[in-house]
């Protein structure tokens, strides 16, 4: 399968949301994939089980990037048990296209960091 | 017509639809028709183990393979012919030589250099080696405006604790052709000795060992158009005759007692246990097809002048084709090439990065039109630091590529960039932040 791009993605990617530091996260963490280089490091604010902040230094590719993107504006203010439920699919649903295999690991490096770190 | 679809069977391929333009070489060429019968034919005629039996077939099956051995001598240039060793990969010949050679003459306070521009395998064998011993490790740097190695800084650099300098001899990544036979100059002068890694130069420059005077030679099967499995190690034979084994076992041995054993001779010492025979004998045949390649691919350089000169004709194409490559990448506007724009020593290795379209999304949508190129920081990691960047695309090309190639690939290349640039900026206000339900996306989109 060959990996299609929306303009969500190329929008996501070229216009960033969420994208930097918080001051005040209740959790941090970092994931990297040494296959192309992407890497990315989330920060949580969580209070109750809820994300009430979120934001993130992603670079990398396309996908990566605009994946960090996408999830991090779906999560704020969802449970954190409900984001950490999220897989491929869902990725693919709120990009818009679907993950060809090869693109997987740069699709899910953004959920790694969220798991990693909560 | 070439009828290079012939000669390689894969070209027949399609990918999502388009005609295959493999132009990822230097990852692992691909194999003539030639060097996919010697081994079909190996396995249905010939099939035995090798150097054990008194029987037809091994007898046939021995002669096969050291037949290759006397190929990949003459292919270097080796003086003698036990000095070239079988090994699965060019990765395992540099670790034979670093568990061997290097275990026994490296001692701490030692140095070893090396080069910014190694491909990992010729670098972390060389990391866990100097750890171990407490040796140094120091590297020859390469300049960042012509991409050539700084060999001002050789003086300082090699010293009389110099052991061993490890070198490529053609970049994987640059594609530069390495100015070897200095550099093993001046490491003789001080006694160190020297490998080269010659990956990516197997066919496609020209190799003599003993003009080069290297100490040691490696070469990988499955970038040279033979198959996966194979690689060579090439060591002058004074060392390698004084070298421990590597690998011990089966075949290597000339008595064994319970508790002691010696070794068998050269080149059989270095090559214990069953090898990759097939994959060895299929090597013959692509080492026999870089010597006198298919009247098919003759074609296309002038057919006089190929039986006259025969490999370098079609080295001389491939440059030919590197130069088109170049001159019509360098007219894509924000394209930027790693390595020296001229194909001044320098071979179709060309690395190179997109503004705005990262590496991987570039190689997806080529991918999407049948061109399949390689991205990411190509196992030089070290490299792409000092370039000040992640990772890079990079095309290599080999003797089956053609003009119509390039062209296939420099049109994804602006369809990429159509496709992938920026779009206008967005509606939304503040670039860094963005709530929930403003960006335009989120209609339709329900997870459960
Ligand atoms: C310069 C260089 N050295 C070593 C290697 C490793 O070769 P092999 O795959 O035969 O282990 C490569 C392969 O990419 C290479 O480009």
């Amino acid at each position: 399968m060959t990996q299609s791009y929306s303009s969500i993605i190329k929008n996501h990617y070229h216009h960033p949301r969420d994208s930097g530091k918080l001051s005040d996260y209740t959790h941090t963490a970092e994931a990297l994939n040494p296959l192309c280089g992407d890497e990315t490091k989330v920060y949580l604010k969580i209070r109750k089980g809820l994300i009430e902040e979120i934001a993130h230094e992603t670079r990398g590719c396309m996908i990566c990037v605009a994946s960090a993107s996408v999830v991090s504006e779906y999560a704020r203010g969802k449970a954190l048990a409900a984001i950490k439920k999220l897989g491929l699919q869902d990725i693919a649903k709120l990009l818009g296209v679907s993950i060809s295999s090869a693109r997987t690991s740069c699709a899910t490096l953004f959920l790694e960091a969220i798991w990693k770190a909560s | 017509m070439f009828m290079l679809e012939k000669d390689f069977p894969i070209l027949n391929r399609k990918i999502n639809g388009h005609r295959l333009v493999y132009l990822d070489n230097a990852s692992t060429a691909q194999k003539p028709e030639s060097v996919i019968k010697a081994m079909d034919s190996f396995y249905r005629q010939h099939n035995a183990n090798i150097h054990r039996g008194i029987h037809t077939l091994s007898q046939e099956a021995t002669k096969l393979y050291e037949d290759t051995r006397d190929k990949v001598q003459k292919f270097i240039g080796a003086k003698h012919r036990e000095e070239i060793i079988f090994t699965s990969s060019a990765t395992e010949a540099i670790n034979l030589v670093v568990w061997t050679w290097g275990h026994d003459h490296v001692k701490r306070g030692d140095e070893i250099l090396l080069t910014e521009v190694e491909h990992h395998s010729n670098l972390v064998p060389w990391q866990i080696l100097a750890k171990k011993k407490n040796a140094k490790l120091k590297f020859i740097p390469v300049s960042l405006t012509t991409y050539n190695l700084q060999l001002t800084a050789l003086r300082q650099l090699i010293t009389k604790k110099t052991k061993l300098v490890a070198v490529n001899h053609v970049s994987n990544v640059l594609g530069t052709i390495n100015p070897v036979e200095k550099i093993i100059r001046a490491a003789h002068r001080v006694g160190a000795k020297v490998l080269i890694d010659g990956a990516q130069a197997g066919g496609h420059v020209p190799v003599n060992v003993q003009k080069l005077d290297c100490d040691f030679y490696v070469l990988s099967g499955h970038k040279m158009y033979g198959p996966t499995g194979v690689g060579v190690l090439y060591g002058k034979k004074e060392l390698l005759n004084e070298m421990p084994p590597y690998r011990s076992g089966g075949h290597m041995i000339k008595k064994v007692n319970l508790n002691s054993a010696t070794w068998a001779e050269l080149p059989h010492k270095f090559e214990a246990g069953t090898g990759n025979i097939s994959g060895v004998i299929g090597l013959e045949a692509a080492v026999d097809f870089l010597n006198s390649p298919n009247p098919s691919l003759a074609k296309r350089g002038t057919p006089s002048l190929l039986q006259r000169e025969g490999r370098g004709e079609l080295l001389k194409y491939e440059s030919n084709l590197t130069a088109y490559a170049l001159k019509q990448m360098l007219k894509i506007s924000g394209l930027k090439i790693y390595g020296p724009q001229n194909t001044k020593d320098r071979i179709g290795v060309i690395s190179f990065n997109l503004k705005n379209v990262p590496p991987h999304d570039l190689a997806s949508i080529l991918d999407s039109r049948g061109v399949a190129i390689r991205t990411g920081h190509h196992c030089a990691m070290p490299l792409h630091q000092k370039l000040g960047i992640e990772s890079t695309a990079r095309i290599s090309l080999a003797i089956y590529n053609t003009k119509e190639d390039i062209d296939a690939f420099i049109a994804g290349l602006k369809y990429a960039q159509r496709l992938l640039s920026p779009p206008r900026p967005p509606a939304w206000t503040s670039p860094k932040r963005s709530r929930a339900g403003e960006g335009e996306m989120k209609e339709g989109v329900n997870l459960p």
